[in-house]
């Protein structure tokens, strides 16, 4: 009694599948353009290294459907011939042979079932890869905020259905489909009208499984949704325990969360009742086959058309056709979602990387970066709006630049750019004199580093993730950088020290000690340029005292561009860029601006009565405190 | 050095077949669950040998038919047999569909139950709990683990019923027919049972194991998607994949073990059955053909069927093993979690009392998260009703300790806090809490409407109550100029809030209790300067009358602050008046110098430009 489809005990042996990974899964549409004899084409070149293995186990699954099909005509066999005139020494061969063939069937199916998981592994394994690999070189808007999730249902779960498919679907169609036609071969061989009898009822019964199960699906889809409808109040409670809490409202929580809870119930209890009809009806459906089958062989049997055995076989044959038939009913929506998830995956390795390396004998190749220089660079994201217009700075000796402006003026376009995350669509970015595009990627990202405004840590531990950009760093010197950045102390605070493993999302540790931690990383990499997009984010006094002062030593000696936020980084820089709207509105030091008496200056001011702060000067007197600030952890 | 190492050593913790330990005690769990739901469980027995015994009819039928075509009997009896066939079937197909329903219904309700329970018990634990717990587990706990508790839930007892009902009438119909057969017939059953069970036991941990390898995969892949632009500036792309490919090679490797298993054993009982039948047909044959001809064709016929008909209980026994090894690890998650003690409990001689002054008081309080680590040494002092106190620290120095005391989120090691002149502990925790106003650093807004998220501590205000307090928390006329007003949707997905709507609705909400105390957890840190600027005076006015205590960053708000506190190490190193601690060489006095080095121009210069 196996589950209805994608009802009940659907998950079967397959073991993990089904169910997303995620607890709210993406939910994609199955719309496709690419036929399927194309996909599978192209899927059969990931199977070719395997082509023996494919040989071996698709041979073991026909021979051994066949000799599934072969038991019943010989128990006609034994009725008619051996039993029936009592010539018992029939047995002689036919026992042997059904011994052998029982072996031959073990022996044929463990071959397949080991063949095909190897296969199916290992092809979904390889075009895993291949996506990942592809993931590490395509533009960076494919991982814009809404489109993470889809892109990351590629290898997870498109993936996971597709080696579900290898794992339980391509063997059974392959078997279901030998079992259906050897058996309609075998019963039309050995009465037609009988046979032509026999499968009258097969056409309902196929239309009653495709409906069936398409409401089966839609009602087990529908418990799905009320699921990860509970998952997400179950998330949102426990992730405002605290407000939840403060407010004494947990019965009320409570209530809401046992309405969710019951309405997943009547969910879960409707798609029951449409799945636990389907096994019964479609076993009716049998049955009424094998009452045609014994009424009209019945008949015929009297009038001497055809043997008791022949009944017999009949009604076991049976069992080859009706169940396999109703089977790949089944089976075939599986099919349909394994080539949309393989065509999908088709996709994203087949997205092609818009920043390359040019041909490596044109290729410049870098020892260190002497100077940078924007000209006339205009960009857009969609080249017909542009996000920076005409921008042009230089940078060289140890300059440090201050890009300024409001949300949305184009500043990290410019650090995306310098980067070469993407390249420009007019003018150009000058690397030692050179098209930034003729550089070699590698050689431009080796000297130049980035600190990104949510300091980014890996999973891993303090130490690995400080050592990022130089994997062959010593312990030694990964404690050195921590010191010089004021991280040490904190880092030796933590449980393990250096080898605490830092949670997904950092959550583990402060967004300062982030921060410091980045910087380090930066540090240990000692970049000829340094990007710098300031955090907007405050942390404590003492903590951010540390960071100014970790900022001062990683600037030292140094190109560097910063989005700047405040004040005591941008008296740091030789020249500040003043950003509106994709274009420069103003640039100098900050006492040319200041003395320009424009936009910047005017909002410095404006900034400073409101505030009724001290005025800088009295600040610069006062600087030697910088030195004496408590360090973050005493 | 490797990005995937803490995955690849978490996998290796991963002891596959250690479920199976605890079984008896989780299933003794599922058990008591089972109680309500009695009759259900009499009537899935006796529907279950109503229905094993239906379905023993058909080929004894056919076998029937057969025997009379042989020996050409009364054909009369022929349309009596065919109808009889047809209506054991819908019988049976009838009762399948009741058993297959009422054990689903009965199913659900006890999952519906033990959600309930395992989500009231997360109410109760404490905060500490919810510190070292990540939510996405305890809520795959709920979800994952549950459907691998319903699948067992909603077959075992008719599985079980079924196939000892099926052996039992089956036996006995063959039994009357012929003894030794019917022995020979049985006798199979056990090692069809046997290897098609240990298909189950064996792989359903690889499964499990699988699953987490695959969970830990996609966190990877967000991982590297999330860090995308670190990964390609430190040039780890190559790292990226290597690691990718290493946690997959554990995969494919697991999945193919099991498929080893699942290839050597799987089979087998499709050929116990072969040979079974064989020796039926050989046996049968010869009893058939012998002198006495104590077997006819029929009867030979039907004991094949019936030895194939006797493995399908069996076979979905053996699935039900395997089902447990799953729902035993599942149900042992749910109790892990269930089972954590409450430590923040009301007492006995707690009262409802009223807080109608705001006087707080800390007495030598001392608090650790962990024994002997306490965050918080010895800290007294005394804030007087409607005081404002500015809170200063570095990370790690206790302050949010210090404020999450107060609402008795933990209680303290020793020492205690006083209230209007009354332990905290001697408050009923709920009436403590609603008198507390806490804003907390993470601005959590609720799927519901902008009057929901207000009214979230009362929810029966009415909308003029609602309205006062977002007036005073200077979101009104922001929510007015919505087209829906008060009625649009706010959360998951609702309209998107800057971060200083959410913190100004956030206030309202608290303000609606109308607490003497009010409390801000580092509640600006992530607020950009202009933000805080569009909020100080909700935040002004909200104090207005009210003993606040506030985790600040920024030196405006601390300037306001009637006392200003330093923490340090847990302990209170500083503690008087702006003007008390700039007389002096103190710690704030050297802060408060330099923090207005950090005012951001961008900001200010986002207001000119519009």
């Amino acid at each position: 009694m196996a589950g209805g489809p994608g009802g009940p005990g659907g998950g079967g042996l397959g073991g993990p599948g089904g169910f997303g990974v995620f607890s709210t899964r993406y939910e994609e549409s199955q719309k496709r353009t690419v036929p399927d004899r194309v996909l599978l084409a192209r899927i059969y070149k990931y199977v070719k290294p395997y082509r023996n293995n494919f040989v071996i186990a698709i041979t073991s699954i026909v021979l051994s459907s066949l000799t599934g099909i072969l038991s019943p005509y010989l128990h006609k066999v034994a009725i008619d011939q051996i039993i029936g005139p009592q010539n018992l020494s029939g047995f002689i061969w036919w026992v042997p042979l059904f011994v052998s063939m029982a072996l031959s069937t073990y022996v044929l199916q463990y071959v397949q079932v080991f063949q095909m998981r190897i296969i199916g592994e290992n092809v979904v394994a390889r075009m895993r890869d291949e996506m990942i690999f592809r993931l590490q070189t395509i533009s960076l808007r494919y991982f814009s905020e809404g489109e993470i999730g889809r892109i990351m249902s590629r290898p997870i779960n498109d993936a996971q259905t597709v080696r579900m498919f290898f794992r339980m679907g391509l063997a059974n169609i392959i078997t279901d489909t030998a079992s259906i036609l050897g058996a309609i071969i075998i019963i039309f061989s050995l009465d037609f009208k009988l046979a032509l009898i026999a499968i009258t009822t097969l056409p309902i019964a196929v239309g009653l499984a495709w409906f069936l199960g398409k409401y089966s699906r839609k009602a087990s889809r529908n418990a799905l949704i009320c699921l990860s409808g509970l998952t997400a109040k179950m998330q949102e409670n426990l992730s405002g325990m605290k407000v939840i809490r403060s407010f004494a409202r947990e019965e009320k929580a409570a209530e809401e969360f046992d309405d969710v809870v019951d309405k997943t119930f009547k969910a879960n209890v409707r798609a029951i009742a449409i799945a636990a009809s389907y096994q019964p009806l479609i076993l009716c459906m049998r049955i009424a086959g094998t009452a045609l089958i014994l009424w009209f062989g019945s008949l015929m049997f009297m009038n001497g058309e055809i043997t008791i055995g022949t009944l017999v076989a009949f009604t076991e044959y049976q069992f080859s056709y009706f169940m396999p038939l109703i089977d790949i009913v089944t089976i075939y929506d599986q099919y349909q979602s394994a080539m949309a998830a393989i065509e999908r995956m088709f996709d994203l390795i087949d997205t092609k990387p818009e920043v390359k390396d040019v041909a490596p004998e044109k290729a410049t190749e870098l020892k260190t970066i002497e100077n940078v220089k924007f000209e006339n660079v205009t960009f857009g994201y969609d080249p017909k709006i542009l996000v920076i217009k005409n921008i042009g700075f230089s940078l060289e000796g140890t300059k440090k630049l201050a890009i300024v402006g409001p949300t949305g003026a184009g500043k990290s376009t410019i650090i995306n750019l310098v980067v070469r995350f993407y390249d420009p669509l007019d003018g150009q970015i000058l690397v030692n004199g050179c098209n930034a595009k003729d550089v070699r990627i590698e050689c431009l990202r080796r000297d130049m580093s980035i600190v990104l405004q949510d300091s980014f840590l890996f999973p891993i531990s303090v130490k690995d993730n400080i050592r990022l950009g130089r994997p062959e760093a010593s312990d030694e010197e990964i404690v050195e950088t921590a010191k010089a950045v004021g991280a040490h102390n904190f880092i030796m605070k933590l449980p393990g020290g250096y080898d605490y493993i830092i949670q997904e999302g950092s959550s583990n540790i402060s967004i300062g000690q982030r921060q410091l931690i980045s910087f380090a990383r930066t540090l240990l990499m000692s970049p000829k340029l340094l990007i710098l997009d300031e955090a907007t984010s405050s942390t404590d006094p003492y903590t951010e005292l540390v960071i100014q002062n970790a900022l001062k030593k990683l600037l030292e000696n140094r190109l560097a561009i910063i989005i700047a936020h405040r004040l005591s980084t941008i008296r740091l820089c030789d020249e500040i860029v003043v950003l509106d709207q994709g274009s420069i509105v103003e640039r100098g030091t900050h006492t040319e601006l200041m003395k320009k008496g424009g936009l910047y200056s005017s909002f410095y001011k404006m900034q400073f009565k409101e505030e009724g702060l001290e005025t800088i000067d009295n600040i610069e007197a006062k600087s030697h405190l910088n030195n004496k600030y408590p360090s973050v952890t005493r | 050095m490797s990005v995937a190492k803490p995955i690849l050593e978490y996998i290796d913790t991963i002891k596959v077949g250690a479920e199976i330990v605890h079984s008896s005690n989780a299933f003794k769990r599922l058990l008591k669950y089972h109680k309500s739901y009695v009759h259900l469980f009499i009537a899935v027995g006796a529907l279950s040998l109503l229905g094993s015994y239906l379905f023993a009819l058909e080929p004894l039928y056919t076998a029937q038919i057969i025997d009379l075509l042989i020996s050409k009997g009364n054909y009369q009896l022929l349309p009596d047999l065919l109808s009889k066939i047809v209506l054991a079937i819908i019988a049976y197909g009838i009762t399948n569909f009741a058993i297959t329903y009422i054990q689903g219904y009965a199913s659900q309700s006890m999952i519906k139950k033990i959600r309930s329970d395992y989500y009231s018990s997360l109410q109760n634990k404490s905060s500490n709990f919810y510190d070292s717990t990540a939510v996405g587990d305890l809520v795959s706990r709920a979800t994952m683990d549950l459907m691998a508790v319903d699948m067992f839930l909603r077959t075992w007892i008719g599985t079980m019923t079924t196939a000892i009902f099926t052996v039992v009438i089956v036996f006995q119909v063959m039994y009357s027919i012929s003894p030794i057969m019917s022995l020979i017939t049985i006798l199979h059953m056990p090692p069809i049972f046997y290897f098609a069970a240990r298909v189950w036991i064996k792989t359903m941990p690889l499964f499990r194991k699988m699953q987490r390898i695959l969970g830990k995969l996609g966190a990877y892949v967000q991982q590297n998607i999330l860090g995308m632009k670190v990964v390609r500036i430190f040039q780890r792309e190559d790292e990226m994949l290597n690691g990718f490919v290493q946690v997959e090679n554990v995969y494919v490797d697991t999945a193919i073990t099991a498929g080893k298993i699942q290839s050597k054993y799987s089979p087998v009982p499709q050929a116990i059955l072969t040979l079974g039948v064989t020796i039926i047909y050989v046996y049968g044959g010869n009893l058939i053909v012998s002198p006495q001809s104590i077997l006819t064709i029929g009867e030979l016929i039907l004991f094949g069927r019936y030895m194939v008909r006797l493995s399908f209980p069996l076979r979905n026994l053996s699935q039900l093993s395997g089902a447990w090894v799953n729902a035993s690890a599942g149900i042992e998650r749910i109790y892990e979690i269930m089972e954590v003690p409450v430590d923040v409990r009301d007492r006995p001689d707690a009262e409802n009392a009223a807080i109608n002054k705001g006087e707080v008081e800390f007495r030598n309080v001392t608090f650790g998260y962990v024994k002997d680590r306490p965050v918080l040494k010895n800290v007294s002092f005394k804030v007087n009703p409607g005081e404002n106190i500015a809170i200063l620290g570095a990370t790690g120095s206790g302050k949010t300790s210090l404020v999450f005391l107060i609402p008795r989120f933990y209680d303290v090691d020793s020492g205690s806090i006083v209230i209007d002149g009354r332990d905290v502990r001697n408050y009923i925790l709920s009436s403590l809490r609603k008198q507390i106003g806490l804003v907390l650093q993470d601005l959590f807004i609720f799927t519901g409407t902008l009057k929901d998220n207000i009214a979230f501590g009362k929810p029966d205000a009415s909308l003029d109550e609602v309205m006062s307090v977002a007036k005073i928390a200077k979101i009104h006329d922001f929510i007015e100029s919505l087209p829906e007003g008060y009625n649009t949707m706010a959360g998951e997905r609702g309209v998107t809030l800057s971060g200083g709507q959410r913190q100004r609705l956030t206030i309202a909400r608290v303000l609606l209790a109308n607490p003497k105390i009010l409390i801000f957890d580092d509640a600006l840190s992530f607020v950009d300067a202009r933000t805080e600027q569009e909020i100080q005076g909700a935040i002004e006015e909200a104090m207005k009358g009210r003993t606040t205590f506030i985790i600040a960053q920024r030196l405006s708000t601390i300037k306001n602050a009637d006392k200003i506190m330093i923490l340090d190490n847990g302990e209170v190193v500083e503690f008087g008046t702006h003007d008390e601690l700039m007389a002096k060489e103190t710690i704030y006095k050297r802060i408060y110098e330099t923090q207005f080095l950090e005012k951001a121009p961008e900001e200010i210069l986002k207001v000119g430009v519009k």
